[in-house]
């Protein structure tokens, strides 16, 4: 591996070993089971083999922890540094600011992203358990943009690392996403009966916040709905990549001037 | 490319922070390569200011640095570096062979050399037996003894220690001070900065005492020790006795 | 080892809280005090139980809200509690003479002839045979054309008008309808619908009688769970005394209501008339034609236009066989001649 790729790699294995060792993981995995095997033993009006509650509930859980664990993952890779003053004797090796800003973003992507997998393995197994069905043709998909809403979460959060005090970098983050995965959908119509300067406001926050709705298959996975096509995939995919880029360019180029 | 006989060279240093405070005012200093420098100052004098710039860590007002006849902000002159903070924090989660591991891969080290070195290092802090045992467990001690084994882990040419006695039992210190000496012994530049002024007097080739961001003494440390009565201890107070009295003026 | 004590902790909570929840019916609590929902939930469970209630509607469009177009067939959905008032046309008392073998051919008609209703309610008739979610996908609504963000959200979230189709995804609306009645027990729609879905969609008429029948405890002046009861009695399980009773009771507990109700709050005199008309027909059937004809005739004052004359033309069918029993029973007997 080349200089610049082992040292992101580097930097990335540790927010990685950080989460494993913390065990926030694995408390939020025992959390979910904990809420959705009892649900799943519910007996509703004696009827069996009734899934999709299931699955909402589910998904639901998977979403919300791991939206907590990447957003508590990545707001924490920056500031613990500075904070515990770790940065000095980091940045005091070889290491290009630009490098550690990636390996940052890489480590919380790949810790959150491993979380993602052991959430939807659950998933799969619950689900399959209960209804005998273990693969659909959505989950892959779903999968995958939930992976890179990880990615596009993940670069907001270090790109306001580098300019916002932590707490304030968190409340900011899950504002704009638990708000975009919420009412994005909703913006142009609410922007459409406003008017200015509200309608300018909503218009302007519908073309520059990340949409992070976009990511969000759930209701195609529950509710059985066909896969999405695979122009609109790569699509998503493509907007995903550029939004990530700028983010991460700007969290480079502030990080770099920054003062230590 | 002849090695420099300068290890660190310091021309006209200025540094003011936002607010207009300023830290260092023209501050020259040069750090010959194969010695040990000590540099001593009160707290706010620029120990901590200096020490950054030297590692690229923030931009000079204005002024040159060099270092190992490099610019420091670049990685391949850090590579030659090696820095122990003031504050030994690491991360409490990894165990002391992870973290000399993770330091190692970003130094460019092969996994090979970084196992042998790890070992040999150990060895030398007496950490060997608790290389497995989380840093959130260690104590003070221990830690500035890890910190110093990921300082020396790439054998750099130059040792930055920022008070690298804090923290240490006598028998600690004493393997520190024997660490930086066998440093010398290679060949290596040392420059460390410290309140301990006797551990100073002891191992330092030279002294540079700095007070307001301004050099006020330079130079041998058996210049000042000769006599016995103008130690560094006497010569340090002296200073601050006449800083506090230009103060009240 | 912090974790794992919390873990557990939450594991035993949980576990708790899901045996509190699924034994909600069976707790017995002191006379006088509230249910063991109202106490841990307050004021907020009739909300909530509203809100599962909708839910039960998105899960049966797929999940996807449908936009009801003003005057459309699919008229914006009301509350829950207005909506239901007009759930007593699944099935046409008047017709069940006709139909009492397959009462469901009735259900897609009376639906249809519905102005207003909850959706999972006016779908009624199976048009199609098999499970399987009838719909469409992509229904397209005005956005910009410049309007990227937009048009890309349309392609990748659901918009289509579906609905679920055969027991196998008609069941998955029930989680919801359970957990309206479990918050509030007096969500005397949510138990309602929840005994039609079970009774009539999923073909479990006992199961559906068990809920009308806590609902009926939990609340005794429900007019509309009585006739729901007696609706699945007649036509699923063909008990016509035990629905004669069912409806009886409903009719009861309805004057009851009306008499007890402020002028703004009078229940629906239409379903009071439906309730009429099923014991017109019972009594009729069991020739009972006197009280046939009361009850055709209180019936009448429910009813304009056509269907008062439908009405009208079946109490003097009633009146003419009265006639006639009257009649034969006056006329002399016919002296047995000997052969």
């Amino acid at each position: 591996m080349r200089g610049p790729l082992r040292n992101i790699a580097a930097i990335a294995s540790t927010a990685v070993l950080e989460l494993y060792r913390r065990r926030d993981v694995y408390t939020a995995v025992v959390l979910a089971i904990v809420v959705t095997v009892p649900l799943a033993s519910v007996n509703v009006f004696g009827v069996k083999g009734i899934v999709r509650y299931l699955r909402e509930i589910t998904l639901l859980l998977v979403w919300l922890f791991t939206l907590v664990i990447g957003l508590t993952t990545a707001a924490r890779q920056i500031p613990r540094e500075l904070e515990n003053r770790t940065i000095y004797a980091l940045l005091a090796k070889p290491l290009r600011r630009s490098e550690f800003i990636l390996g940052k973003f890489a480590g919380a992507v790949a810790a959150t992203g491993l979380a993602v997998l052991l959430f939807y393995l659950c998933y799969v197994v619950l689900d399959g358990l209960k209804e005998g069905v273990w693969y659909t043709p959505v989950l892959p998909q779903v999968v995958l943009l939930h992976l890179a809403l990880v990615a596009l979460m993940t670069a907001l959060v270090i790109f306001g690392s580098t300019f916002l005090t932590p707490s304030a970098n968190v409340t900011c983050s899950a504002l704009i996403v638990a708000g975009m995965l919420l009412f994005g959908q909703k913006i142009p119509e609410a922007a459409a009966r406003a008017v200015a300067p509200a309608s300018w406001i909503l218009w302007t926050a519908h073309a520059v916040l990340p949409h992070f709705e976009f990511f969000d298959l759930r209701l195609r996975l529950v509710h059985g709905w066909e896969p999405i096509s695979p122009a609109v995939l790569l699509a998503v995919l493509g907007y995903c990549t550029l939004y990530t880029t700028a983010l991460l360019g700007g969290a480079v180029a502030i990080f770099s001037r920054k003062r230590l | 490319m002849p090695e420099p006989t300068v290890a660190i060279e310091i021309d006209r240093l200025s540094k003011v922070y936002p607010g207009g405070n300023r830290a260092l005012s023209d501050f020259s200093l040069a750090v010959d390569a194969g010695e040990i420098f000590g540099f001593l100052g009160p707290n706010g004098a620029g120990k901590t200011t200096t020490i950054k710039i030297l590692l690229g860590f923030m931009p000079p007002t204005s002024g040159t640095v060099r270092v190992l006849g490099g610019d420091p902000r670049l990685p391949e002159t850090r590579r030659r570096i090696g820095y122990l903070p003031e504050v030994a924090n690491y991360y409490g989660y990894m165990t002391v062979d992870e973290l000399l591991r993770y330091y190692g891969r970003l130094c460019g080290m092969s996994r090979d050399a970084i196992r042998k070195r790890t070992d040999e290092l150990l060895e030398l802090v007496g950490l060997a037996d608790v290389r497995r045992r989380q840093l959130k467990h260690f104590s003070k001690g221990m830690l500035q003894r890890a910190g110093i084994a990921q300082a020396l882990l790439h054998d750099p040419d130059l040792l930055i220690l920022d008070e690298p006695m804090t923290g240490l039992d006598p028998p600690a210190r004493l393997q520190m001070r024997d660490i930086i000496l066998r440093q010398k012994q290679q060949g290596k530049t040392v420059f460390f900065s410290s309140h301990e002024l006797s551990e100073a007097e002891l191992i330092c080739d030279r002294v540079g005492i700095l007070k307001a961001g301004c050099t006020v003494w330079c130079g041998p440390t058996n210049e000042v020790t000769g006599d016995g009565a103008g130690n560094l201890e006497r010569i340090f107070l002296n200073m601050i006795r006449q800083n506090e009295s230009e103060q009240q003026k | 080892m912090k974790t794992i004590l919390a873990a557990a902790t939450a594991w035993g909570l949980a576990i708790f809280a899901g045996i509190a929840l699924a034994r909600l019916p069976q707790l017995r609590l002191p006379p006088g005090s509230r249910s063991v929902a109202a106490l841990l939930l307050g004021g907020a469970r009739s909300v909530l139980s509203d809100d599962m209630y909708q839910r039960a509607d998105l899960y049966y469009h797929g999940g996807v809200a449908h936009r009801h177009e003003p005057g459309g067939e699919h008229r914006q959905t009301e509350t829950p509690t207005e909506a239901a008032g007009a759930r007593g046309r699944r099935f046409s008392p008047l017709s069940e003479a006709d139909t009492a073998s397959a009462p469901h051919k009735t259900m897609g008609k009376a639906a249809a002839a519905q102005p207003r209703g909850y959706s999972i309610i006016r779908e009624g008739r199976r048009t199609e045979a098999g499970d399987h979610e009838h719909g469409h996908e992509g229904e397209e609504t005005a956005v910009p054309r410049w309007d990227l963000w937009s048009r890309l959200n349309r392609r990748i979230h659901p918009s289509g008008h579906r609905h679920l189709r055969g027991p196998r995804y008609e069941k998955e609306v029930l989680p919801w309808l359970w957990a309206a009645i479990r918050c509030n027990p007096h969500n005397v729609t949510a138990y309602d619908v929840a005994a039609y879905w079970v009774a009539e969609r999923l073909k479990h008429p006992e199961e559906g009688l068990k809920i009308l029948a806590e609902g009926i405890r939990n609340n005794p002046d429900a007019y509309r769970l009585e006739f729901t009861r007696g609706e699945i009695l007649l036509h699923m399980l063909k008990d016509r005394e035990a629905a004669f009773n069912a409806f009886h009771a409903a009719m009861r507990k309805w004057e009851t209501t009306y008499a007890r109700a402020p002028e703004k709050k009078k229940p629906d005199v239409f379903q009071y008339g439906n309730i009429l008309l099923y014991l017109a027909v019972l009594s009729e059937r069991k020739n009972a034609l006197e009280d046939a004809r009361r009850y055709y005739k209180a019936a009448l004052d429910t009813r304009e236009g056509n269907a008062r004359k439908d009405i009208a033309r079946r109490l003097a069918a009633v009146e003419e066989k009265l006639g006639a029993e009257a009649e034969s029973a006056s006329a002399p007997k016919p002296e047995k001649t000997g052969g």
